[in-house]
């Protein structure tokens, strides 16, 4: 059933000539809506949820002007997400922390059992962490987000070669950190 | 998600695997296949995105119709011009943005119409650009009309010599129309004269000619004779000679 409106939403989005703007914005929240969650959540953006609600209000103006289809609405969701991810991080960067402490905000706390059964523990999140700013970028715009080399290099501004390049260090990174953390475990 | 949406991802990440050469990896590829599963949660619309995602058709259908028993009044009442009878409350909004913008332009016009009239009011009760402008209009009808018009108004009048009159003084400030002037319009054939009418009768009616005495002077209280060509002068009594005494105190 879930494979059946996936390629509706596909036949969709496929043909945006003469559709209605409603019927492709919502064929575009189906099919990426979760996969613009799991590139802000991978890329540590506080409220996640709210950001992926302000991607998609900020895609909805742009849907008539909608070409390439199904690759096309993909590539200008997430440039419209990278460009809110670097915005998160600019803004956090002026803002001086005024935060009084919340133990619920608290990194360091360990995560409840619910959590753990429904895998909101930050782990896949947190496989990124260690590694550098555009390794974590390529790494969640390939993986997370599904996208080719060449969007990649599109919304991060390089060349298909240095996002391979970035991609396989990105990799390398990825495995030694994991081999250590499962030795860390061990 | 699906089997097949699983078997999908697993052939992305090794499709990856492949790219970066990393492809029997035993450690990425379940890494890669746990950062992958965050983008299996579908988050729940918000409001704002819930509304834009209804299609337009239907939201027209959400409009509530009016109730029946008010559709007399409002067939009563002339429709407005951009309100489209299908368009619901978009339309109506549209439309009373229009008329709000057409009143903001007749504001802005009325105002600017109103300061002008009070401008050219102002201008108007001025008596000395009144003047200048009566002047102006004066002068431009006589330009227009007559092609006359400086000359008797402002070139002194020189009196014409008659036969038998010994004075030859000119009189300046004379209204009367000159002679020269009267026979060059005539000679030209124009009704300048008639346009400009002297105090004088000319013409017709041929007044008697009196003596000018001879020790007139211009300016004088006897002058009068100067300002009216051919007409009689009144008699101006002598002033006596009153002695003045040589020694004042």
């Amino acid at each position: 059933m879930l494979d059946a409106l996936a390629e509706e939403d596909i036949e969709i989005l496929a043909d945006t000539a003469g559709t209605d703007p409603a019927v492709l914005f919502g064929a575009a929240y189906r099919m990426f809506s979760g996969a613009v969650l799991g590139y802000l959540r991978a890329r540590g953006v506080d409220d996640p949820e709210a950001v992926t609600q302000d991607v998609f209000l900020a895609f909805f103006p742009k849907v008539g002007e909608l070409t390439g289809g199904l690759q096309g609405a993909k590539s200008l969701l997430f440039s419209i997400a990278h460009a809110r991810m670097v915005d998160y991080y600019r803004r956090l960067e002026r803002r001086p922390d005024f935060t009084p402490y919340d133990p619920l905000q608290d990194g360091r706390s360990t995560a409840s059992a619910e959590d753990h059964a429904l895998g909101h523990d930050g782990g896949a999140a947190a496989l990124l962490e260690g590694l550098a700013d555009d390794h974590r970028e390529v790494l969640a715009l390939r993986v997370v987000a599904d996208l080719s080399i060449d969007q990649v290099a599109g919304i991060m501004g390089k060349s298909p070669g240095a996002i391979k390049q970035l991609q396989r260090r990105a990799l390398q990174n990825l495995k030694d950190q994991t081999l250590r953390r499962n030795q860390a475990q061990t | 998600m699906s089997d097949n949406a699983g078997s999908r991802n697993a052939l992305t990440v090794d499709q990856l695997l492949r790219e970066a050469e990393l492809e029997a990896d035993g450690v990425l590829r379940p890494a890669l296949l746990e950062l992958q599963a965050l983008a299996a949660e579908r988050p729940q619309p918000s409001a704002a995105v819930a509304a834009l995602m209804v299609p337009a058709t239907r939201r027209l259908e959400a409009v509530p119709s009016l109730p029946t028993a008010h559709q007399p009044e409002t067939a009563a009442l002339p429709a407005p011009r951009h309100a489209a009878p299908a368009a619901g409350a978009a339309g109506d909004e549209l439309a009373a943005r229009r008329r709000a913008k057409r009143r903001i332009t007749l504001t802005t016009l009325s105002v600017a119409v109103s300061l002008a009239a009070g401008g050219a009011v102002a201008v108007a009760s001025d008596q000395g650009i009144r003047d200048s402008v009566n002047h102006a209009v004066t002068s431009f009808v006589s330009t227009v009309g007559g092609g006359q018009a400086k000359a008797p108004a402002k070139a002194p009048a020189p009196v014409t010599e008659r036969p038998g009159s010994p004075s030859t003084v000119p009189a300046p400030t004379a209204p009367a129309v000159p002679a020269p002037a009267a026979s060059e319009t005539d000679s030209h054939g124009t009704k300048g004269p008639q346009k400009h009418p002297s105090p004088t009768p000319s013409g017709g009616v041929p007044l008697p000619e009196l003596p000018v005495p001879e020790s007139i002077t211009p300016g004088a209280p006897g002058g009068g004779p100067l300002h009216g060509e051919g007409q009689p002068s009144l008699p101006v009594p002598e002033t006596p000679q009153v002695p003045l005494p040589n020694h004042v105190p």
